[in-house]
């Protein structure tokens, strides 16, 4: 099946297949929803979970809101339904201890993560939020191939990673921003050593 | 935008685990933040086979993994700082090697020392299935390897492989968990031990020499092996003759164009199988063999 053919949609973009199996609704944080049929949630250890201690029944899944997940856009979470939707069905796979893993990228999963790194680090983040097995050793595979005979300056670029110096400067910025009263500290400190001043207080 | 290390642990394990050896250096390279990631974590890699030959002024180093073709795949590199060490020994520390090699130059001066110190200091023992080092060091890794992995035992000699010479302080070898629950011995046929040839009767396959050999002791090794059904294979460096064994193992069978002398003995728990005993000048061969594949006219002693 192709990525095109995946029986996810849109609700607003196209007709919602007539069949007597329960598809559920959930709401990207970006406010897109999707329906997704029981059997390709179960690919989802977290939504499967969910969906059971809900215990809606076929009105509940059409009446009441849809269920959100509020830490993953729309884009990223079409690309997980896709996935769960070609695969449903499928046995779980339980780590086996090999090393390296023994992990095969069909064409499919090759095809749907033919995307920019940025989008493909989302649906790594979302596949192990959402706690599906597969779909994280497969887009981990493709991160992993993608590192293989790479100096480190170009791994930077590939996996989007600042340098040692970048990554101090954002630090620095990321403690100031979070608190503001530190560098006023600071600067005041300097001020009274400039005067002549042995104790801060 | 979403980068590597937005991650949380789960996929950034997955994505080393994923990776070659090669790739996991690599990536320590590229940030703090990342190296301090690889160096913290525990994670196994594909790595196979680590040699490490100490020098004057560091380590070389030679690392194989195993890849899916079963072929091996090698990087070497040499001046390694203890630092390096300690990170290729930190990564390997929750995988399996198949074996860990130690040598050293004569003129090492405290690098042995710290290979120690670094092994000592790993969270858990070091896994491999094989260990070959040369003889007076052994003792300052062995007991740093994980006992219950360690199959195999090689020992070998520093230098020198022309004349015997002493294997020392192998009796304090034998007293390690590593060298009771080894079950494969390779001791090179130039080192002579000073033991007694019983304390060897729990691994299947042993290659050593000994200073001298009572025949209480290879009457005992040729008891130990009709009895059970895991040795495989002794082989005993001694200087007895033929007239000098018979009183142990009577008379013995000479196969035309075979020069040595041969006795076999029934195995009493495994019938499929017997034991040949070898006698060749300098050594003494204790196998087992297949019943069918005794020759013909040989006396099976019992």
């Amino acid at each position: 099946m192709s990525v095109e053919n995946a029986p996810v949609v849109d609700v607003d973009e196209a007709a919602i297949p007539v069949e007597k199996k329960m598809y559920y609704r959930f709401e990207s944080n970006d406010k897109k929803e999707f329906r997704v049929s029981e059997l390709a949630i179960q690919q989802s250890e977290t939504l499967n979970r969910l969906v059971e201690a809900m215990g809606y029944t076929s009105e509940d899944v059409e009446n009441k809101p849809a269920i959100a997940i509020e830490n993953i856009d729309g884009k990223t979470l079409k690309l997980v339904f896709q996935w769960c939707e070609h695969h449903k069905g499928e046995a779980i796979p339980v780590d086996d201890g090999s090393v390296p893993k023994i992990v095969e990228i069909p064409e499919f999963d090759a095809k749907l993560m033919d995307i920019d790194n940025g989008l493909l680090f989302k649906l790594i983040w979302a596949a192990d939020y959402l706690n599906i097995v597969q779909l994280l050793n497969v887009s981990c595979k493709k991160v992993a191939n993608m590192a293989q005979g790479k100096t480190p300056a170009q791994l930077r670029r590939v996996y989007l990673l600042p340098s040692d110096e970048e990554d101090e400067a954002a630090k620095r910025a990321a403690q100031e921003a979070q608190d503001p009263r530190a560098r006023e500290v600071e600067e005041e400190f300097e001020e009274r050593k400039r005067q002549g001043g042995n104790s801060f207080f | 935008m979403a980068s590597l290390l937005d991650m949380t642990d789960v996929p950034l394990k997955n994505i080393l685990e994923n990776s070659d050896y090669k790739s996991v250096l690599t990536l320590r390279k590229v940030c703090h933040s990342l190296r301090n990631f690889i160096d913290d974590s525990c994670f196994k890699t594909d790595l196979d086979y680590i040699r490490i030959t100490i020098g004057p002024t560091g380590f070389s180093v030679r690392c194989e993994s195993r890849n899916a073709s079963r072929r091996r795949d090698a990087v070497s590199s040499k001046e390694w700082t203890s630092n390096d060490l300690k990170t290729i020994l930190k990564m390997t520390q929750n995988s399996k090697l198949s074996c860990f090699t130690v040598k050293t130059s004569p003129d090492n001066v405290g690098g042995l020392d710290d290979l120690k110190e670094l092994l000592n200091n790993l969270t858990r023992p070091l896994q491999t299935e094989r260990f070959d080092m040369e003889g007076s060091v052994t003792l300052k890794v062995l007991p740093y390897l994980d006992s219950k992995t360690l199959k195999e035992i090689g020992i070998n000699p520093t230098n020198n492989r022309d004349a015997y010479h002493n294997l020392d302080e192998i009796e304090n070898v034998m007293e390690l968990e590593q060298f009771k629950n080894a079950v494969e011995l390779t001791i090179h046929s130039c080192l002579l031990v000073r033991a007694d040839l019983r304390k060897f009767f729990h691994f299947q396959i042993v290659h050593v020499r000994l200073h001298e050999t009572s025949l209480e002791e290879l009457e005992a090794l040729k008891e130990a092996f009709v009895t059970s059904c895991d040795m495989k294979y002794f082989l005993v460096g001694v200087n007895l003759n033929e007239n000098q064994l018979q009183p142990v193992f009577g008379t013995p069978f000479h196969e035309i164009y075979h020069p040595g002398s041969l006795w076999f003995f029934g195995n009493r728990n495994c019938k499929k199988h017997v034991l040949k005993i070898e006698g060749r000048t300098g050594y003494l061969l204790f196998g087992k063999w297949r019943a069918e594949e005794v020759p013909h006219g040989a006396v099976v002693q019992h």
